[in-house]
């Protein structure tokens, strides 16, 4: 864990900040020491020379000055921090090596990732997301195990969401192969989200990866679905897509994939 | 002086004399004070007793009347101590003159205008009365025909309290009485809509004839029944399991006397025997529903009943939406499995109730129900957790887990005459006469189900070629050790039914196929 983990930290939990919002900051001052060694004029002049469209805000910058200088910001990071170690996640930030090269560039990528496991992917030249149905059908079921072989044979990482159906055979058939296969979950790392997939989870941490953006503990709600397609997207160099339907919740994987420039595969 | 007349309780199963005391004492405030460990129907007998006094034309005694039901120890319980208590009441008090009173032990339940009501586990106590020696047991008329199936005692069955005393007094003879007319009248109306009276008729007429397409699966189940295995029904909603588990004890064989005894003692007791029935000659068939809880299917309640499995003792216990089931109520059914025996303890008694039945189950084989077909979209891993809620344990005691073929309506051959329950029952005795054969000299062990290891191998020896048979299943689905010696047993009843002397190669093809679950789970997909 980089020892500026809790910089970060704070930086995620500040009221009103976003994954934008901080990766913004961040830019506007040039590292993140900066951000918490500048003084409010400082960091609010620099605002002000950005562009119209990149600018923070006053209010939201000033937001971030109070949390900075309070004392629950440092203790609340150092608790997470504890936290995350007692439950055996990883902390891993954008200062970090194994922090994916494929997020740098996107302005929306979390600068904090929660992991279980071992975050290998920057050593993959090659990562597939398979995502999909959830109701998959048993052409579909084949479909997935069978491209997930597939991947594994030619050396990339099987990304995928460890939601029921297509994605959970994808990772199945990954581990069953040999291969190296990452969740992306929508909730802590620490959660197992459907728990029959518990074995799966299981065997995900110890030859695989479990990612995800929020911290130990947060619990999966509807919102947390799709940000964690757009993690999917961003850290697969292609996607392939089996069994989905229109409106499920596989196309904002596809909406995600296509902004981001990767290739999509439709099954 | 006090009176004393015989009467009778149930512990458990099994009856107790009791010795009801009636005594009268002069220059007292009237009352009527009844000791002995009651319950609050005894208690309340006091008013029944006064009512059916006034409206017979007797007189309540002016004095301070004590009635103590002895032991006094021991709590009792039931309102069939009435017409005990009445006789010994007008008999203190020199109403009646009875000959022989201390020859006779009383049963009943007084209504308030002096007729007998019925009560349950007469049997239980007349075969107790027999064996304490009573010469002769005064029961309700409506219980007559439970109480004449026991030897060596007499049965003098009564509609009122006058009768009784006509009777007592050597005036009545009991038996020319004629059949009740309102119960004559009953009865008819029950048996015209097929209604709980005509219980018995109605699994007469219930046969395997009427099971169609599910051949197989017919064959599966006289293997289960022949060698007292428990079966597991695997298939989609509709397609019959219900209607097969219903049939079961049709192909079960013919109850012995003993056997049929024992279920009426315990139907008796349970209150579920019809009046004016005699012994329960049909194997019983119990269905709980999965909502049912750990103590209806077991026993208890503050007086220790008998629960589901001994009220299915030497029938069927059929266990539908076994998935459903709460897993503490179905691990609860592992001992009553292994013991054939249930010991329920409560504050009011112990008890232990027999609990000999064959466990039949019956499950959807996935969450939607219809795997495999195109129509489930359940996943592989929803599947395995929905397997998984009935607990190793429980599944271990199934020998038999059997898929049930989709029934096509359109596809079904009416003429295609299937095996009808006296066919079926056939074979099962006679592969049943020749465990029984096999096993004379084993105390515990009645069929092949309860073989133990060492009598597996000396009564299952297979040839190489079946070796490599169970060796190449057992390697492609994983079993164990204990896995393959059921299906040795399976295969040793295979044989039995075809009366064969060895188990043959084509018995363990057959048990193989008796495996659907083990199969079908190890075809998931999944991490394990």
């Amino acid at each position: 864990m980089n020892e500026n983990a809790v910089k970060y930290l704070i930086l995620r939990s500040t009221p009103g900040f976003g994954n934008i919002s901080v990766n913004r900051l961040i830019r506007l001052c040039g590292s993140v020491d900066i951000c918490f060694d500048a003084d409010e004029r400082d960091i609010l002049s620099r605002d002000v020379k950005m562009p119209e469209t990149e600018r923070i805000g006053q209010k939201k910058l000033r937001a971030f000055l109070a949390y900075r200088d309070s004392d629950s910001a440092v203790n609340d990071a150092k608790n997470l921090i504890e936290k995350a170690t007692s439950v055996g996640c990883g902390i891993i930030t954008i200062e970090d090596i194994a922090y994916p090269k494929r997020f740098r560039g996107i302005c929306d990528m979390p600068t904090v990732l929660f992991v279980r496991g071992e975050l290998r992917i920057n050593e993959y030249e090659r990562s597939v997301g398979i995502v999909g149905a959830r109701r998959c059908s048993q052409e579909g079921k084949e479909e997935a195990i069978r491209r997930a072989e597939l991947e594994v044979t030619a050396a990339s990482a099987v990304v995928s969401g460890m939601a029921k159906g297509i994605d959970s055979y994808a990772h199945t058939a990954a581990i069953k192969n040999g291969g190296y296969t990452i969740a992306v979950l929508g909730s802590g790392p620490d959660i197992c989200y459907p728990s029959e997939h518990e074995k799966l989870y299981g065997e995900i941490i110890r030859s695989g990866c479990i990612v995800s953006e929020y911290p130990p503990g947060t619990l999966p709600r509807n919102y947390t679905f799709p940000a964690r397609n757009r993690l999917i997207a961003a850290l697969s160099d292609e996607i392939v897509v089996i069994d989905a339907g229109a409106h499920s919740g596989t196309e904002s994987t596809v909406r995600a994939a296509v902004k981001y420039g990767r290739r999509v595969e439709s099954i | 002086m006090a009176t004393v007349v015989k009467s009778m309780a149930t512990v458990g199963v099994d009856g107790f004399m009791v010795e009801i005391e009636a005594s009268t004492i002069r220059g007292q405030q009237q009352m009527m004070s009844i000791i002995g460990l009651p319950d609050q129907a005894i208690k309340e007998a006091g008013e029944r007793i006064q009512a059916a006094l006034v409206s017979c034309g007797y007189e309540m005694p002016k004095d301070k009347t004590i009635i103590s039901l002895a032991p006094g120890d021991k709590k009792k319980r039931g309102s069939h101590f009435d017409l005990g208590m009445i006789i010994a009441l007008l008999f203190q008090t020199d109403q009646i003159s009875p000959k022989n009173l201390g020859e006779y032990a009383f049963v009943g339940e007084l209504s308030l205008d002096g007729r007998i009501r019925p009560c349950n586990g007469v049997l239980s106590m007349v075969t107790e009365a027999a064996k304490c020696g009573v010469k002769a047991v005064v029961v309700p008329f409506a219980n007559r025909k439970e109480a004449v199936t026991v030897p060596g005692v007499r049965i003098c069955p009564v509609k009122s309290l006058p009768d009784t005393i006509k009777f007592l007094e050597g005036r009545l003879d009991l038996d020319n009485q004629d059949e009740d007319e309102d119960e004559a009248m009953r009865s008819e109306l029950l048996g015209n809509q097929g209604g709980r009276g005509a219980k018995d008729e109605e699994s007469k007429q219930l046969d395997f004839s009427d099971v169609k397409g599910q051949d197989e699966l017919i064959e599966a189940i006289v293997l289960a029944a022949a060698g007292g295995h428990n079966v597991l029904m695997l298939g989609e909603p509709g397609c019959g399991k219900t209607m097969i588990a219903q049939r079961i004890p049709t192909i079960l064989p013919r109850m012995t006397e003993k056997e049929a005894l024992e279920v009426t003692k315990i139907h008796s007791i349970a209150g579920l025997l019809e009046n004016g029935k005699g012994l329960v000659s049909y194997r019983p068939f119990r269905a709980p529903h999965h909502n049912a809880s750990l103590n209806a299917l077991i026993g208890g309640g503050s007086y220790a009943q008998p629960g589901e499995v001994s009220l299915a003792h030497n029938g069927v216990l059929f266990l539908d939406e076994l998935a459903e089931f709460s897993k503490s109520t179905l691990d609860a059914l592992r001992q009553p499995m292994e013991d054939k025996r249930v010991t329920i303890s409560r504050v009011n008694g112990t008890n232990s109730y027999p609990a000999n039945f064959m466990f039949v189950a019956a499950m959807n084989p996935c969450p939607c129900g219809y795997y495999p077909s195109k129509r489930c979209r359940c996943t592989d891993y929803e599947i395995i957790h929905y397997r998984s809620k009935i607990s190793g344990p429980i599944l271990e005691r199934i020998d038999i887990q059997k898929s049930v073929a989709h029934v096509d309506y359109f596809e079904l051959d009416d003429e295609a005459v299937s095996h009808t329950s006296e066919e079926l029952r056939e074979r099962v005795e006679k592969a049943r006469r020749i465990q029984q054969e096999r096993f004379k000299g084993e105390a515990d062990v009645n069929c092949n189900a309860q073989m133990t290891t060492t009598m597996i191998q000396k009564y299952c020896k297979i040839d190489d070629e079946s070796t490599g048979l169970l060796k190449k299943a057992s390697e492609e689905y994983g079993y164990s050790a204990r896995v393959i010696h059921k299906l040795l047993r399976l295969a040793r009843t295979s044989a039995d039914l075809d009366g064969a002397e060895g188990v043959r190669k084509e018995d363990i093809i057959r048990v193989l196929k008796c495996r659907d679950l083990d199969v079908s789970s190890s075809r998931m997909y999944t991490i394990k």
